[in-house]
């Protein structure tokens, strides 16, 4: 029983951390392509990971090790809740919607607490607008959520996907249209990218929380965001675009990436809040037409 | 025996008072001593007994008024969570008093409230309730101000709020009394039931005037502010009673009115407005508290003294739990009373640590501060681990309670109320970890070089409560089990709970799986952190300047501490919606003196002034009588 | 029962305070004896008249075998005599600190005179049957409170004596106006009798009755806008004086008011109605009593001065029993008793300790309370006792008299019960200034460090009469029941007018 455990729990967080290296990969090369540069090959992020754990590092103060370790293994633990395809680490708690969102917040929360304890005054900075953005990213997914969970009875990821299975027409991406678009919208805060990427600002605050990262710190810092594209990538594609298999699911979670990258490769860099006004405005008000439309429907 | 602990805590609350100024660790010890013995026999007597006591103080005038108290499930649970608090808290004040001003005061006081907080749970009848509701206002008084300047004004807000509040829920009860001819709760609260159905006009002045006072007391919109001038000036170590505990006696009468009300008229909607399957009027007060939240946590993020921001905390958190209360789902209550007692141990926590910082620096200011980490690192776990509960993550205990808040919410289908406590939940994350860095994280400045841990008598409450944090995030069916012989005592469907595994119409946790899978995580992380080629300590100062001396170039660790308008842009953001409440009570304030300043000086006016307006007034009141 | 010797009350006073001139030369202190033993027999003696009206009921005597409804005649009820104790023990504790303080040396003798003066006065008024003895000591009453009033010698006192005598001459003119009305429509002006042909007489004569009646006692009442005399007199006034103002004169005006309305006019009941001038009476003196508590509440938290809060707070307090009063239920009633002996043990408490606390201060103002605790605990103990008892804490009389008064007011849910809102307002505020001035005791004062060297003898005429306050605040403060009993007595007493009438008038017609 409890090795049973082990060996899933061992599957679902190796594969969030290998898919989100390789996605991350792929996606330096689409970039490239729409650039029209070049790039390294697609497993670069994996040479990165090992060449970072393999360098001396430094370190402040045994917080900062602590901080940035706990905040791996929030958005570690937050996979293990995720449906990957039609495998669950706990067969009892399919996907439970409000535990995923609240469990992510613990990862940018050790994150956060191991970048302030290193002292920069650039990663504060970094971490202050993250936090702010969060508030704004928040409203039109939690809104989604809600307008899911009422559609169907349940905040079990598991019986989202379930109410989805049969045809391309059940999916919720064609259900609620609106709310997929102000989702999408968020999903680009979640992951940070432009025009949502004034935490890490590179030319202003130097990559803001990395910025006095080294060595195996950062190697952490790459798995973390790894991990994290295939959790928020893997949640929207539960919600809206109906899980699928195995292969199905990587799929759509690859799509939803490139078409993030698409989008931020594109865009300047909002001023965060900016952004923030942003969020509270478009997506939360497709989001809130579509929650509307389906109370009135009901 | 409820009688005589009370009486013997009034005998040694003035025995404490003749202990001398070089002893007074003793006078504490006393006070610890006691909240001891009220901790062990309200466990001794047991949730499930149906214990009566009944002391007949007088009949005065046909009014018979007698200290009745019973053993309810809601009022045991309360007493005994606030009495455990309160122990760790008096443990904690043993050696922060010692050079504490005005500290025989505060000792006496703050002993008279623990007694009425005794009282005023167990109480049976309204009038007990009355009694020790307005002991606690008053003794309250001075453990915030036990003539401190400083805080003078902050307790006012406390006060005049409390008066009010008192006296608006004391001509309800009165209101009441005249129908029943009895103080009873039980009685009462039927018959406030029948009033809804035979007269709701009357019924709707004796739920507002009630209504006013637990808002007060519970520091609601728009009552909102003096949390914020009160439990920031009072105390150190009374400022968590106050956030943990004082507050929450405005909701334990909510319950005890409110919801068997509410209920009733849920299971009964004839001749009610319904909206979602709940009366309007407990609709609007949920938004209320939804509100409030919002508000509180807004507030939160744009102060910069720590206490402060501890204390709109708690207003955020007063907010969540009247929002799930008033949705009458069964989760919806259960959750708040699971939430009343999680937020009450974590912000207990969060102000101890507060005030062992504040114990060592003697600084509130959150800018002022930083790096304490590096020097308390037991004030600095238990701080963290307050925070991840309060801001409701796994898995810590605050994030059970929230679940089911949630569940609560979304399972009675309100959207709106839920995007609420999405929106102050996720503020309150913000403003946690702002508090977290600007007080432990970040540079050190270097006048706090030499600050030490407390001592350990004061760390004692600290891994107590860190424990209960974990402990009930990880087993929440000790207390959910306590919560459901409440809700069985209000005719609510219980909790589906079997060990750990919690079962909500929605979904289910089971919170030993959560905590495993963080476990599990770390584990790994620290895996990989082993496999990793060591790390090697630096100075924080050493990699700015590179290598050379910081000192050359005039630089000190203050200058690269970022926490002052920690969220600047975004506090911007709100410039132009911002109305300040307290603004609003101060100009009340100003427009009484001005009133008042005018009558004063018409009084000592000049002799003819004194003549004329006799005769004017008294052909005034004939010209007044020919128009009535 | 006839029982003549009740006159000796009112008598004996008199006849001392012309003799407290006589003693000159060596065995001049020798006043002081004379000045104590009347106020001691005064008070043994109603405590005499005490035990036999609890025996035979009410007691009548005449004078001069003039029957009434004719002629001087004193009734001592149960209501009126135990009034007149309890005003005595105040006068006692007055006299006492009075007799014992070394500043009035000079002029003991004659003050002690007026005092005496004032004493007969006050005894008359709540004795007498008939209106026109009324009258007259209610002018002696007036002009012994002018003079001690300006005992001190400042301008404020001057000042304050000067608007009391305007005023309180107006409203002896209106008593008179409204005495010589009732000599011209009804021929007596004996209470009883009054009471008996007041419900024929025409709708006219009755209001204007109640207005002029009410006129002349309101600026005894301290009700705004008639109380403008109490800012300077309060303030300029010596401490006992303050005791005296305090606990006795707007008690007895209370007292008078409480006569007029429920013995002469019978007012829950009084019918006030004309076909084109519907009289709300209860709305009226709502409506102006709410006023006067909301002003008075209102100028005792802006006031500075000490004395002055204390003077407003009391006005306060005599509207709220007059609110209470208004109701015309016995619940009412009974909280106005309940309200009325809080005040008169703990008003006077109030200025005592207070007085004793300022003492040495330039400016006897809130500043000056501060550092109390230790510079004055015993006074300032007694202060916050009394602070406590005054603004009703839970169990004390004054809280009985609060909870009765919601009582009251909430019983009939009618446009009246929004009245309440008043009183929460009054209350919140009367809370706030003592607890302001309570807390300003515990504030540790720098400056106090220089003046180290004040004597800090304790005067024992303050410490034995706070003593007694105290211990008769805390005796109510265990046994409830005494003034339980006592207050349904006299609402009985009160609310049966037509005992009263009885009473007297069959005595009459023997």
């Amino acid at each position: 029983m409890m090795n049973n455990y082990i060996v899933r729990f061992l599957i679902g967080s190796l594969t969030s951390i290998i898919l989100g290296l390789l996605y991350m990969g792929i996606g330096r090369k689409f970039i490239a392509r729409i650039r029209r540069c070049y790039a390294g090959p697609f497993y670069q992020s994996f040479i990165d990971v090992i060449k970072l754990f393999s360098k001396h590092s430094i370190s402040h103060h045994w917080i900062m090790d602590f901080g940035i370790m706990m905040g791996f293994s929030g958005i570690i633990a937050t996979v293990i809740f995720l449906p990957i395809g039609n495998f669950y680490v706990f067969p009892d708690m399919k996907g439970n919607l409000i535990i995923i969102m609240y469990f992510m917040t613990i990862g940018y929360l050790g994150m956060a607490m191991g970048v302030s304890a290193s002292g920069n005054p650039n990663s504060p900075i970094g971490i202050g607008r993250a936090l702010a953005l969060m508030i704004g990213y928040e409203i039109p997914f939690a809104l989604a959520v809600i307008l899911l969970i009422f559609a169907n009875g349940s905040s079990l990821l598991y019986n989202i996907i379930q109410t989805q299975q049969g045809s391309i027409y059940n999916w919720n991406l064609l259900k609620y249209p609106f709310a997929f678009i102000g989702t999408i919208i968020a999903l680009q805060g979640m992951l940070g990218e432009q025009p949502f990427d004034a935490m890490i600002a590179p030319a202003e605050i130097a990559s803001g929380p990395m910025v006095e990262l080294s060595g195996k710190f950062l190697g952490f810092g790459f798995l973390q965001h790894a991990s994290q594209i295939f959790l928020e990538t893997g949640i929207i594609t539960a919600m809206f675009l109906g899980g699928g298999t195995i292969i199905g699911f990587f799929t759509k979670q690859l799509f939803l990436y490139l078409l993030t990258l698409s989008i931020a490769s594109v865009f300047p860099r909002f001023r965060f809040e900016d952004g923030v006004k942003f969020f509270w405005t478009i997506p939360t008000s497709f989001v809130l037409f579509q929650l509307i439309l389906f109370l009135i429907k009901r | 025996m409820i009688i005589g602990l009370l009486f013997y805590g009034i005998i040694l609350s003035f025995l404490a008072l003749f202990v001398r100024k070089k002893y007074n660790f003793l006078r504490w010890i006393i006070f610890s001593f006691y909240i001891f013995l009220t901790l062990f026999l309200t466990i001794t007597i047991g949730k499930d007994s149906t214990y009566f006591e009944t002391f007949n103080l007088i009949s005065i005038l046909n009014f018979d008024l007698s200290l009745n108290f019973r053993i309810t499930p809601l009022g045991w649970l309360f007493t005994l969570f606030t009495t455990l608090l309160l122990f760790l808290t008096s443990i904690f004040s043993i050696v922060k008093n010692k050079n504490e001003d005005a500290e025989r005061l505060i000792n006496f006081f703050w002993f008279i409230l623990i007694i009425s907080n005794t009282g005023l749970f167990l109480a049976d009848d309204l009038f007990t309730l009355f009694i020790f509701w307005e002991l606690i206002g008053i003794s309250s008084y001075f453990v915030i101000s036990p003539g401190w300047v400083s805080s003078f004004r902050a307790v006012n807000y406390y006060f005049i709020f409390s008066i009010i509040c008192s006296f608006f829920m004391f001509s309800g009860i009165m209101i009441l009394y005249e129908g029943t001819g009895t103080f009873s709760i039980q009685k009462n609260v039927l018959y406030f039931i029948s009033l809804f159905e035979n007269s709701p006009l009357n019924a709707i002045f004796v739920a507002i005037s009630l209504i006013i006072g637990f808002f007060v007391k519970s520091a609601l919109f728009p009552f909102h502010i003096w949390p914020a001038q009160a439990h920031a000036k009072a105390p150190d170590d009374f400022s968590s009673v106050l956030s943990g505990i004082i507050i929450k006696y405005g909701l334990y009468r909510t319950i005890l009115f409110f919801i068997p009300l509410f209920l009733f008229i849920k299971e009964y909607p004839v001749n009610h407005i319904m909206v979602n399957n709940i009366p309007l009027f407990s609709h609007i007060l949920a938004w209320s508290g939804a509100i409030t939240s919002i508000i509180a946590t807004f507030l939160a993020i744009e102060s910069n003294d720590m206490k402060k921001l501890a204390a709109y905390s708690t207003v955020a958190n007063m907010g969540y739990i009247t929002t799930a209360l008033f949705s009458l789902s069964s989760f919806g209550i259960a959750g708040a009373i699971f939430h009343t007692i999680n937020h009450a141990i974590f912000k207990t926590a969060i102000f101890l640590s507060i005030a062992a910082v504040k114990y060592r620096t003697h600084e509130t200011q959150m800018h002022k501060l930083g790096g304490m980490a590096y020097k308390m690192p037991v004030t600095f776990l238990t701080f963290l681990l307050a925070i991840i509960s309060a801001a409701g993550i796994p898995p810590l205990n605050g994030y059970v309670s929230k679940w089911m808040i949630y569940q609560g919410l979304l399972s009675s289908k309100f959207p709106f109320l839920t995007l609420a406590i999405f929106l102050s939940s996720t503020g309150a994350f913000m403003y946690l970890f702002r508090a977290l860095h600007s007080i432990f994280l970040g540079q050190l400045p270097e006048k706090f070089d030499n600050v030490k841990e407390v001592p350990f008598l004061m760390q004692i409450p600290m891994y107590i409560l860190m424990f209960l944090m974990v402990s009930i995030g990880i087993f929440p069916q000790f207390v959910i089990n306590l919560i459901n012989s409440v809700l069985t005592s209000y005719n609510i469907s219980n909790i589906n709970i079997k060990n750990s595994m919690i079962f909500s119409p929605l979904s289910g946790i089971d919170s030993v799986k959560v905590f495993l899978a963080f476990t599990g995580s770390f584990i790994l992380a620290f895996i990989l952190y082993l496999i990793g080629k060591p790390r090697k300590h630096v100075q924080p100062l050493d990699t700015y300047t590179a290598g050379q001396d910081p000192a050359d170039f005039n630089l000190t660790r203050e200058l690269y501490h970022f926490a002052y308008k920690f969220y600047g842009p975004f506090e911007h953001m709100f410039d132009s919606f911002r109305t300040d409440t307290k603004e609003f009570y101060d100009s009340i304030e100003r427009k009484i003196n001005e009133i008042g300043g005018y009558f004063r000086d018409f009084q000592s006016g000049s002799i003819r002034g004194t003549i004329y307006t006799f005769m004017l007034s008294f052909v005034l009141i004939i010209i007044y009588w020919w128009l009535l | 029962m006839n029982y003549n010797t009740t006159v000796l009350l009112i008598i004996i006073p008199i006849l001392s305070s012309f003799l407290v001139y006589m003693p000159v030369g060596l065995i001049k202190k020798s006043f002081k004896i004379i000045f104590l033993a009347t106020i001691l027999f005064n008070l043994l003696f109603s405590l005499k008249i005490f035990s036999v009206v609890l025996k035979y009921g009410n007691l009548i005597t005449i004078i001069g075998n003039y029957h009434p409804p004719f002629g001087i005649n004193l009734v001592s009820s149960f209501f009126s005599i135990l009034f007149l104790i309890a005003l005595y023990i105040v006068f006692l504790i007055s006299a006492i600190i009075f007799i014992f303080k070394n500043d009035t040396k000079n002029n003991q003798q004659k003050i002690s005179s007026v005092l005496l003066l004032y004493l007969a006065s006050f005894s008359e008024i709540i004795l007498t049957g008939d209106l026109f003895n009324l009258f007259v000591f209610f002018e002696i009453f007036s002009i012994s409170n002018i003079i001690i009033i300006s005992l001190k010698n400042e301008k404020f006192s001057l000042k304050g004596s000067i608007k009391y005598l305007l005023i309180s001459s107006i409203g002896s003119a209106l008593l008179l106006f409204a005495i010589g009305y009732i000599y011209a429509i009804l021929g007596t002006l004996n209470l009883a009798e009054i009471a008996l042909n007041f419900e024929k007489i025409s709708f006219f004569s009755k209001c204007f009755i109640i207005f002029f009646l009410m006129g002349s006692i309101l600026s005894e009442l301290e009700v705004f806008p008639f109380n403008l005399w109490i800012s300077d007199s309060y303030a300029g006034a010596k401490n006992f004086v303050n005791i005296l103002l305090s606990g006795i004169s707007c008690v007895v005006s209370l007292y008078i008011f409480i006569r007029m309305f429920f013995t002469i006019f019978n007012y829950p009941s009084i019918s006030l109605y004309s076909y084109n001038f519907p009289l709300d009476i209860k709305l009226l003196l709502l409506t102006f009593f709410s006023l006067s508590i909301i002003v008075n509440q209102l100028v005792a938290l802006t006031s500075k001065n000490i004395k002055r809060i204390l003077a407003f707070s009391s006005a306060a307090t005599i509207s709220t029993i007059l609110f209470a009063l208004t109701s015309g239920t016995k619940s009412g009633f009974s909280s106005a008793i309940l309200l009325i002996i809080s005040t008169i043990i703990s008003k006077p408490l109030l200025f005592l300790s207070s007085h004793q606390i300022t003492k040495g201060k330039m400016e006897k103002n809130l500043d000056s309370f501060k550092n109390g605790i230790n510079r004055k605990r015993y006074f300032s103990i007694l202060f916050i006792v009394s602070a406590i008892f005054f603004t009703g804490f839970p169990l004390t009389p004054a809280f009985f008299g609060k909870l009765m008064l919601f009582y009251t007011y909430a019983s009939k849910l009618n446009y009246y019960t929004y009245f309440i809102i008043v009183i929460i307002f009054s209350i919140t505020v009367e809370f706030f200034y003592y607890f302001r001035m309570i807390h300003k005791l515990f504030i540790k004062d720098e400056t106090e460090r220089e003046n180290k060297n004040i004597k800090n003898n304790l005067s024992i005429s303050y410490f034995v009469s706070g003593l007694t306050m105290i211990s008769i605040l805390i005796i109510f403060f265990i046994f409830p029941n005494i003034y339980e009993k006592v207050i349904t007595k006299m609402s009985e007493e009160i609310f049966n007018q037509k005992e009263y009438i009885q009473t007297i008038l069959k005595l009459g017609e023997k």
